[in-house]
């Protein structure tokens, strides 16, 4: 296990706000994806790890800054953390924008593998249609 | 397809000592080539492997983001990080039995002649010339069953930004990868799911325990042993499968000591065993890449056909490669701009988003050094003319893309939104943005080690054989001189090849001179 409890809150917080559209996300849903991500970081070094769990303790007092309100990023409506993140996101200061990519793209890789995700995609799963194809051919060639 | 025999040494309790012809260390398209071909030659081969083996019957079946955890070093999180006005690149490497040939696209070129006369003529490595290397390029190719990807196998992504490219006056070519019966699953970077990619794994590794090589995966290399400027084997640890940490030593005496960790491991590994000439871990060329999503009205479904299919040499003079790719849906996603509703808007249009990218033949900008932990520290600073040349790339390839009809086209650029016609993305060579905001990749770190005529002007030697000390030799990416400019699996396998001959050839001064 990598993360403390209060890395595990913010990364629910941020993958609530990055994942909600119609809704967020179940709490049963993030309670697993925070596990997963868990998952995905033990492998690394250290050092990474290290300079990944402080980009996120940054993030959580950039409301502050980002907002100007005095409230950590947990500590935000959903609203919120959504326009904070985009501000992040496109922020003139790189620095501030890597942070949230660096995150971004780790989450947005291990949230749409989810087979329920890949299909909300349009995604038809590992079989391509060439594959498919290819097997109906050998099926009805008897082979 | 068989379960390779290899010595799993995270189940190893008791420590190893072992004494051999050749130890080779790292199995990826260096190390497996020159194994392969020393144990056809007779000789008692051991290869120790960092990383885990998995069989392709395992990785084939996995999802992306678990090929991520086990096989690729730091999950895939590993970087470069930029000096002055240049991008943080991410900088992806394989760390399992196998190598990065397991997570390549399957891409393959010959080294461009052009590159191969500017080694010969400007850097004296005569030995290097095209028709030297030719017999070298045959061997692999027929191993790896290099052959055309069929048009049949570009999907309608694919043909749509060809389609753009005619419109432009840019002409694209059926790329050859190596792969035997692919069908096209768009994941070839993350293990092939139909084991129809000939890494490797696959192709090299087991000839060479057929004709007895000893393969220990788990196995950290720390040092390399020496005496009297002589290697003569290496040591280290087993990775413990539980705590991912280095327990139990091993220790392989040989005659030859032939390193293949990659670019960015085996300058490390010569620092940590003392090696610290002025070229070890410096001059690194990473080929920065990048990619542009284009949204079509129709379904175009990028993910029926091969993930890489064709190619532009067009831009060749001008130091830029196109080239076709697409990933999993769920790497995709990743790179959509927005947060939340916007994102998710974009990433359910997927069906009708067409992707196409570019890598940029670059100058040796990048070092390789020690750091806390067993990570060395990546940095790169990308040269004025690079930029450009990346800017005009990811340009191009919008320009393609609204010529064959996209509504939209997502730059790899920070912090901006989807782009609706050609004209707005002129800015890119007008008044290009920062180098820092450009979102890149690079899947071809080499020259970290590279060949020098003299001692004075590279790590290695033509033969390969480290000019510091005798019967130690590099035999992968990190000996190319300069960036290549093209996908370095094959330049890669065939220098290999070429080294592991001369040794061959030259085994009875080298065995005779070993302590």
């Amino acid at each position: 296990m990598t993360f403390a409890p209060r890395h595990r809150v913010l990364l629910r917080a941020l993958a609530e706000a990055m994942f909600s559209h119609a809704a967020s996300p179940s709490s049963q849903r993030l309670t697993a994806f925070v596990d997963d991500v868990d998952d995905f970081l033990s492998p690394v070094s250290a050092f990474l790890r290290f300079g990944l769990l402080r980009t996120l303790e940054l993030l959580a007092i950039l409301p502050l800054f980002l907002l100007g309100k005095l409230a950590l990023f947990n500590g935000l409506s959903v609203d919120d953390r959504v326009r904070m993140l985009t501000r992040m996101e496109r922020s003139a200061f790189w620095p501030i924008t890597l942070i949230f990519i660096g995150w971004k793209t780790m989450l947005t890789m291990l949230f749409f593998e989810h087979p329920d995700e890949l299909r909300a995609l349009g995604y038809p799963g590992d079989a391509p249609a060439s594959l498919r194809r290819c097997h109906t051919r050998t099926l009805g060639s008897g082979q | 397809m068989t379960r390779l025999a290899v010595t799993r040494g995270r189940d190893l309790g008791a420590p190893l000592y072992d004494r051999v012809d050749v130890v080779v260390v790292g199995s990826g398209a260096g190390g497996a080539v020159a194994a392969q071909k020393l144990a056809r030659a007779g000789h008692k081969v051991c290869v120790l492997e960092e990383g885990g083996y998995y069989a392709p019957e395992e990785y084939g079946s996995w999802p992306p983001t678990h090929t991520l955890r086990r096989m690729w070093r730091e999950s895939g999180l590993g970087v470069a990080v930029g000096l002055g006005d240049t991008p943080v690149i991410s900088v992806t490497t394989g760390r399992c039995v196998g190598g990065s040939s397991v997570l390549t696209g399957g891409v393959c070129f010959r080294i461009p002649d052009s590159v191969l006369h500017t080694w010969v003529e400007r850097l004296g490595l005569r030995a290097m010339t095209p028709e030297a290397l030719a017999p070298h390029f045959e061997a692999v190719e027929q191993a790896v069953h290099v052959e055309e990807v069929p048009v049949s196998m570009r999907s309608r992504a694919t043909e749509l930004l060809v389609e753009g490219a005619a419109k432009l006056g840019i002409p694209m070519k059926s790329l050859r990868r190596n792969t035997r019966h692919c069908y096209g699953a768009s994941r070839c970077n993350f293990g092939c799911p139909q084991g129809a990619k000939q890494s490797v794994d696959i192709a090299y590794l087991p000839d060479a325990v057929a004709d007895g090589a000893r393969i220990v995966s788990d196995a950290l290399v720390e040092s390399i042993d020496h005496a009297g400027g002589q290697a003569t084997g290496v040591r280290g640890r087993f990775i413990d499968h539980e705590t991912r940490k280095p327990r139990v030593p091993f220790e392989i005496r040989a005659k030859v000591v032939i390193i293949a960790c990659g670019s960015i491991h085996t300058p490390v590994l010569l620092r940590q065993s003392g090696l610290h000439g002025k070229h070890v871990g410096r001059g690194m060329t990473l080929h920065p890449a990048f990619r542009v999503n284009a949204l079509f009205d129709e379904a175009v479904q990028g993910w029926d056909g091969a993930m890489q299919s064709v190619y532009s040499d067009h831009f060749h003079k001008d130091g830029l490669t196109l080239v076709g790719v697409y990933s999993p849906p769920n790497v995709l996603a990743a790179a959509f701009p927005g947060v939340g509703k916007e994102h998710r808007e974009l990433a359910e249009r997927l069906p009708r988003m067409a992707i196409f990218g570019g890598m940029v033949h670059d100058d040796g900008g990048g070092s390789v050094r020690r750091w806390i932990g067993r990570e060395p520290v990546t940095t790169y600073r990308m040269v004025e003319r690079d930029k450009k040349r990346l800017f005009f790339g990811m340009q191009t390839v919008a320009k393609m893309a609204f010529a064959a009809g996209a509504r939209q086209v997502i730059l790899p650029i920070f912090g901006t939104m989807p782009f609706k016609s050609a004209s707005e993305v002129e800015f890119l060579t007008s008044r290009p943005p920062a180098g820092r905001l450009a979102e890149c990749m690079a899947f071809h770190p080499l020259g970290s080690a590279r060949m020098g005529a003299s001692e004075g002007d590279g790590v290695v030697g033509p033969t390969g054989e480290v000019w510091a000390m005798s019967n130690l030799f590099v035999c992968d990416g990190s000996v190319l001189p300069t960036s290549i400019g093209v996908n370095s699996q094959l330049p890669v396998m065939a220098v290999a090849d070429k080294i592991a001959t001369g040794i061959c050839d030259d085994w009875s001064r080298l065995a005779g001179r070993a302590r």
